[in-house]
């Protein structure tokens, strides 16, 4: 009777390694790749749609030919603007972006960090005031020759029988001196779903 | 098994190759063409078509190769979606590398 019982949960053991999945199974919690669809619905920005984004864009003005040839031109990125409904974090896209800018430029443009310029005085200040070493020291900050401006903006719909959004991302890359464009690059997604998913 | 396997598909082309983890992705999306600016930092172009009669989404990827098969640059995957029975055009800017052959990946959302 015992060897029964032993052989029975043996053979369901293996029934179940065999038949009930796989041995690459996820349990509860599921790790997915950040461009996959998590199948949770909703018709505003997506993990994906914001590394699309950040990469187009980067690759676009790593591409530009510069018109001060010569000089390594100095873009300051300024706060990304978002005017969707959406509440989403538009320094989530502006991190990746300037991580893709960085990357793609390869050292042939300088990136300011703006938002980081009261640490960067903090510094300073401390350096010429004697608390730390001098390390290496310039007059002034940086100052830059081209701003980098980004907005996302939508136009909603809804209905009883769902909602759509259009989503519409734009950059421009303003000469800092005329407010000449330099540049501009967008990109658009238009997604229809059910209500009631909530971003945060 | 609990899941059927659906085995990947690989199709030589002459620019270099078209992938599809699932099989059936390269059934229902054929690429029709690919284009590209023969210049290091140049634009590809992949158009794609949907064979079906459903509104579909897939996501595509793209690699420059180099001859010795070394990734010269690639880009994340990014969502297509495509009408029925139509074609679609993806574009990448600023990724080919001279000489280098393309591989084109497609895979479901």
């Amino acid at each position: 009777m015992f060897r029964l019982a032993i052989l029975t949960l043996l053979l369901t053991g293996i029934g179940l390694a065999i038949g009930c999945g796989t041995i690459t199974a996820q349990g509860r919690t599921h790790v997915i790749d950040v461009n996959a669809d998590d199948n949770l619905g909703g018709t505003g920005a997506e993990s994906g749609d914001i590394r699309t984004v950040a990469e187009r864009m980067s690759r676009e003005i790593a591409a530009i030919r510069w018109p001060r040839e010569g000089d390594l031109p100095h873009i300051a990125v300024l706060p990304i603007i978002n005017q969707t409904r959406f509440r989403i974090d538009p320094k989530l896209l502006q991190n990746k972006l300037v991580k893709d800018l960085v990357n793609f430029a390869r050292g042939q443009v300088l990136f300011l960090a703006r938002d980081s310029e009261d640490d960067v005085m903090a510094e300073r200040e401390k350096k010429r005031a004697g608390y730390y070493d001098s390390g290496s020291q310039t007059k002034a900050m940086y100052g830059a020759d081209y701003l980098l401006k980004g907005e996302m903006r939508a136009l909603s719909k809804s209905s009883r029988k769902g909602v759509s959004d259009y989503i519409l991302y734009t950059f421009q890359l303003i000469d800092a001196e005329s407010s000449a464009i330099l540049w501009a690059g967008d990109f658009e997604t238009k997604k229809v779903g059910s209500v009631g998913v909530i971003y945060q | 098994m609990g899941e059927a396997l659906n085995g990947s598909v690989t199709i030589p082309t002459k620019f270099g190759e078209v992938y599809c983890g699932q099989g059936a992705v390269c059934t229902e999306v054929e690429v029709v063409r690919v284009d590209f600016e023969d210049r290091d930092g140049g634009r590809i172009e992949v158009t794609l078509h949907n064979r079906t009669g459903s509104q579909i989404a897939v996501q595509v990827g793209l690699e420059v190769l180099a001859a010795n098969g070394s990734r010269l640059d690639s880009s994340r995957f990014e969502d297509v979606p495509l009408q029925p029975r139509q074609e679609s055009v993806f574009e990448m800017p600023n990724i080919y590398k001279r000489g280098g052959t393309i591989r084109v990946s497609l895979r479901t959302r």
